[in-house]
């Protein structure tokens, strides 16, 4: 039988929208599985900890973004290698001192199942004398003369959370320190082989000798009972690869994710701890910087952000740094529970906490 | 003139249009996935 060209248009016009159509229907009913496979379930099993108790030693970086972001461009952008910039040490009216570098680090004491304790030193910051004043102030350069920190963990090479290395140091050299893979040489000489560079103004007379280990990426690294840690390949600006942040599985409550800068992204960072670490569906709290505005400027994908957050169901957020205040502000407004700061020691707003804030979980 | 023609629904076009249209739908639903904006790019 001849087809009529017409009659067949008619078929393949009516066939084509029902085959749409049906394989629409399908892909959400029987074959949702195969379109839509559920989240995998993390299954590295970390332990538990009573509670942790973050000190906040150092939030505030640098003081002033305009003069920072302009350092970075002078020197050929935000690609160009950290240790060749001719950062601003002079000259600035709100840093520390006239110096626009201030640091990031954080104290957290760690209570386990049995009543022990261990602490912490989250990164180091990278002005020596905001630092020396910073860990001072907070009783962390005692700390470390009686060799009470356990570990120093070191989240990524930039300067603002790394370069500070002598003012701790100076204090003890022998705890174990923990990088993430992608240091390169320049951050392991400051680290161990009294590194100094004139350029951008960093140096480290105090060479560590105790164990260095570098995490790599792709597993969860378990250090204490209840407490991991987890690296990322992440490549960011000046020129720093890889980051690493902490979990702690704290009992009745969930997981806690301490985090440096948060390079990684966050969504990608609650992603991958819910996807490795058992427990991962209940992430209970978030402490640190989220890197969403750090130099206060706003682009629309980041509304996504904040829209996505919530579904992670995270009940404290103890963000600061360089989450940005300008984030804060619209987090806050969407019903997140950004726990606020006092705004002392330099700290510029409540939004967040600042330095000298400190924040239990457990 | 009577038309002579075979009139009437085309299965072997409805056939050919069900398969394609189907293929569309899973191709669409690759591209969007493909394309979809990134969460994780900031």
């Amino acid at each position: 039988m001849a087809v009529n060209r017409r009659d067949f248009l008619k078929g393949l016009a009516v066939g084509g929208t029902t085959g749409y159509f049906a394989m629409a229907g399908l892909s959400s009913t029987i074959l949702k599985d195969t379109f839509l496979p559920n989240e995998p379930v993390g299954d590295v099993e970390i332990g538990e900890v009573k509670s942790i108790k973050c000190t906040v030693v150092s939030e505030t970086s640098w003081f002033n973004n305009k003069v920072l972001v302009g350092d970075m461009m002078k020197a050929g952008g935000l690609l160009v290698n950290q240790y060749i910039i001719p950062w601003t040490h002079k000259g600035v009216a709100e840093g520390y001192n006239g110096d626009n570098s201030g640091g990031y680090c954080t104290l957290i004491d760690v209570e386990f199942l049995d009543g022990t304790k261990k602490k912490i030193l989250f990164d180091c910051g990278w002005n020596t004398a905001w630092m020396d004043t910073c860990l001072q102030r907070e009783g962390v350069d005692k700390m470390l003369e009686k060799d009470q920190i356990d570990l120093f963990y070191i989240t990524h090479e930039h300067f603002d959370h790394y370069w500070g290395v002598e003012s701790v140091l100076k204090h003890c050299n022998d705890m174990p320190i923990a990088v993430p893979k992608g240091f390169y040489q320049e951050g392991y000489d400051l680290l161990c082989n009294k590194g100094h560079w004139e350029v951008p103004g960093v140096k480290n007379d105090y060479p560590a000798k105790g164990q260095v280990t570098t995490r790599e990426s792709g597993k969860v690294h378990k250090i204490f009972p209840g407490v991991a840690s987890i690296t990322f390949d992440s490549s960011i600006i000046t020129r720093v690869k890889g980051e690493q942040a902490l979990i702690f599985n704290i009992k009745d409550k969930g997981l806690a994710i301490v985090t440096g800068c948060c390079h990684m992204g966050i969504i990608s960072l609650l992603q991958e701890v819910r996807h490795r670490v058992k427990g991962g569906e209940k992430i209970y709290a978030i402490q640190g910087g989220l890197h969403i505005s750090p130099f206060e400027d706003w682009d629309p994908q980041y509304d996504d952000l904040i829209l996505a957050i919530p579904k992670y169901g995270i009940e404290v957020m103890g963000c600061n740094h360089c989450t940005g205040y300008s984030t804060a502000e619209k987090m806050i407004k969407a019903g997140l529970p950004v726990v606020q700061g006092t705004a002392r020691f330099k700290s510029k707003k409540k939004l967040y906490l600042g330095n000298g804030d400190q924040i239990v979980f457990g | 003139m009577e038309n002579t023609e075979a009139k009437g629904f085309c299965w072997p076009g409805f056939a050919a249009g069900f398969v394609g249209g189907a293929i569309l739908f899973v191709l669409t639903i690759y591209f969007v996935k493909a394309t979809m904006f990134s969460l994780t790019a900031a």
